[in-house]
């Protein structure tokens, strides 16, 4: 299972008049299992290529192919059931829907992906939730939650339909360092478990020590580097 | 889809102010439809049902047939006039044209019951040829003609009045209660009680003829000082049409041996000048259609107002709509598709449709029998409130189409959400 990235380049209207490049003929092959930090300034065009790798964002040209499968050769509505069923998406804000019950939130994505029959959602929203440490918190709406609380069942929920890939833009931000640690752990031990990429976009420097793969963004370049860790 | 209707009453239940009032303006406009249509249907029921028993034919002083027919059938308003009982005598002994006659007078009350002068016919008269009489003494018995100053009571007078059988009366002057506060002299005793025959005449109390000229003549004696009884002070009050004296009725029940015959007397009575023979159906088919144009004109203003519903349905939806954008984006990003979208958003403003228009039809009953309860007090006509299930079928289609009308513009909205520009945004 790989990602690929092929000529991707992408850029936006500018009211001057010339669009502006945001991301410059990226190729990118990325193995089964891989943990990488994406790394890059503000207005880098980390959170771009995240939607352009998620299949929310269409490129202005190249191909992103996720385990042989052109997203963007797919429909939109088959986009959308894949996304559901390969891509776990963490948010910087947890973005949890604030009308479901935490435990409603982690069987969203299981209910659009169909990858697990009906009866088995709550079950297994349950086990992710446990996984996450919040099992008796099912009930609570996001609001009852604390921030922390909150980022866990986010990714609780990215992960509810085993996806091979988990994109998780700026996890840290909005979190204290114990609770970053958590969910740090949380999704790396999870996706080394499930064999699954693991694509964490942050500028937080307490990150660094955790990956040994780092790409860096810049100037609308994308490279690659193996670090030791230290 | 299930799953996108279960999020749809999320919402609804999510934001219960912004959804109350779209469903309570809902609810309004479908109660004033159903209100409207169901009095209107109860209302023609209750005048069918109440002038069933009374024959095909009513004879009375020349003048409005409606007024005749309203006043001796329906005991609505004042009696037009009287017509001698010769011409009730000519009629119970045509028997080959006519097989029933009863005499009615009127022209007294018992406190705002009307008192009737009839005869033992009256006990006759049914609301087909083969059903069982329509008055019955359920207690006591059914004056003798040939008696003086008994009284039958009926069964809604009787709980009214709080008399019963052995008990004794005065009866006051006029037609309804105020119009002559002049008490007869003479005392009726109660011999008998009607059971409930669903008419207006469940409210009158019945006496001989003979008792009601007898009364009448002697308050004449009483007056020979010149004064009208009808005199308090210096100011007459008029009483249309008059009570029945000595020697006439004011209306005669005629149920004729076969249809041409009943041609035959109406055609007798429309050559007469002071006389008329007006037919019941037709009379009150005529009213009921001006209740109906009433109707019509209310209707229109229930769909308006429906119609208004649909532009609160839409406006709610609308903010809801500007305000969820990112919930919908995020909805999208976890795989929801625009499809998924705009049905959740149809389905809400259905559900608010549906609730309003349930709320509705509860509301349109109850205010139809409450409606109705006070009318049958206060007219003594009976209104069945009936279940329409005719009208089932057109208040859904206009709720669902009012929902799904006022839910197309918002749910496109949510169906274009852009996922990336609304999931980044604060």
């Amino acid at each position: 299972m790989t990602l690929q990235l092929t000529g991707i380049n992408h850029q936006y209207p500018s009211p001057l008049g010339k669009p502006r490049q945001i991301l410059k003929d990226i190729n990118w092959d990325i193995k089964g299992g891989s943990q990488i930090l994406l790394r890059g300034v503000s207005g880098s065009g980390k959170t771009t290529l995240f939607n352009i790798i998620a299949g929310l964002m269409q490129p202005s040209s190249g191909t992103v192919t996720l385990d042989g499968t052109d997203i963007y050769g797919l429909s939109e509505s088959k986009r959308d059931r894949f996304r559901s069923t390969h891509i776990g998406y963490v948010f910087q804000t947890h973005h949890l829907l604030p009308t479901l019950s935490a435990r409603e939130n982690v069987v969203m994505p299981m209910v659009y992906g169909k990858r697990f029959p009906q009866a088995e959602h709550k079950t297994r929203a349950e086990f992710l939730l446990e996984q996450v440490g919040l099992d008796s918190f099912g009930n609570y709406l996001p609001r009852q939650l604390s921030t922390g609380q909150r980022m866990r069942v986010a990714v609780a929920r990215a992960l509810a339909n085993q996806p091979m890939l988990l994109l998780s833009d700026e996890p840290t931000a909005s979190l204290d360092e114990e609770s970053a640690n958590q969910v740090m752990d949380l999704m790396q031990s999870i996706a080394e478990k499930e064999k699954a990429i693991l694509l964490v976009s942050s500028h937080d420097p307490a990150l660094m020590t955790r990956f040994t793969q780092h790409a860096n963004l810049a100037q609308g370049h994308l490279a690659v580097q193996e670090v030791t860790p230290s | 889809m299930m799953y996108d209707f279960m999020l749809a009453w999320r919402n609804i239940r999510n934001r219960p102010i912004q959804a109350l009032v779209p469903i309570v303006v809902v609810a309004l406009a479908i109660a004033l439809s159903v209100s409207v249509i169901v009095v209107a249907d109860a209302t023609q029921e209750g005048i069918i049902d109440a002038s069933d028993p009374f024959g095909m034919l009513v004879v009375g002083r020349s003048g409005s047939g409606q007024e005749l027919v309203l006043s001796s059938v329906l005991l609505q308003g004042v009696p037009i006039g009287n017509i001698p009982y010769s011409v009730y005598e000519e009629l119970a002994n045509d028997e080959v044209r006519v097989q029933l006659a009863v005499p009615l007078a009127f022209g007294d009350n018992v406190n705002g019951a009307r008192l009737i002068g009839t005869d033992r016919n009256f006990l006759e008269l049914r609301s087909s040829q083969f059903a069982p009489p329509a008055f019955q003494v359920v207690e006591g018995f059914w004056f003798d003609d040939e008696g003086s100053f008994e009284a039958v009571l009926g069964w809604e007078a009787a709980r009214q009045l709080g008399l019963t059988v052995g008990d004794q009366f005065r009866s006051i002057h006029g037609v309804g209660r105020g119009i002559a506060e002049n008490q007869h002299t003479e005392r009726y005793t109660i011999v008998g009680i009607l059971g409930r025959s669903n008419t207006a005449y469940d409210t009158a109390v019945y006496t001989q003829l003979e008792s009601m000229w007898n009364a009448h003549e002697h308050e004449d004696d009483n007056h020979d000082d010149g004064e009208t009884p009808f005199t308090i002070g210096r100011v007459e009050l008029q009483e249309v049409g008059g009570a029945a004296e000595r020697g006439e009725v004011t209306a005669v029940l005629v149920l004729p041996t076969g249809f041409s015959e009943q041609i035959q007397i109406a055609q007798q009575f429309y050559l007469d000048p002071t006389l008329q023979a007006a037919f019941p159906g037709q009379e009150l088919s005529e009213l009921i259609g001006i209740l109906n144009q009433g109707q019509q004109a209310l209707n229109l203003i229930g769909y308006l107002v429906l119609g208004i519903a649909g532009l609160t349905i839409f406006l709610s939806m609308y903010s809801a709509i500007l305000a969820r954008r990112q919930a919908l984006a995020i909805m999208r990003s976890l795989g929801s598709t625009r499809l998924s979208i705009f049905r959740m958003t149809i389905f809400e403003t259905l559900l608010i449709s549906l609730i309003g228009a349930i709320l509705g039809r509860i509301l349109g009953y109850g205010l139809a029998m409450a409606f109705a309860y006070v009318f049958s007090i206060q007219n003594a006509i009976p209104m069945p409130v009936r279940f329409l299930w005719d009208l089932e079928a057109v208040l859904w289609i206009l709720s669902i189409g009012v929902g799904l009308l006022a839910g197309l513009i918002p749910a496109w909205m949510a169906y274009r959400v852009n996922v990336v520009d609304n999931l980044f945004s604060s």
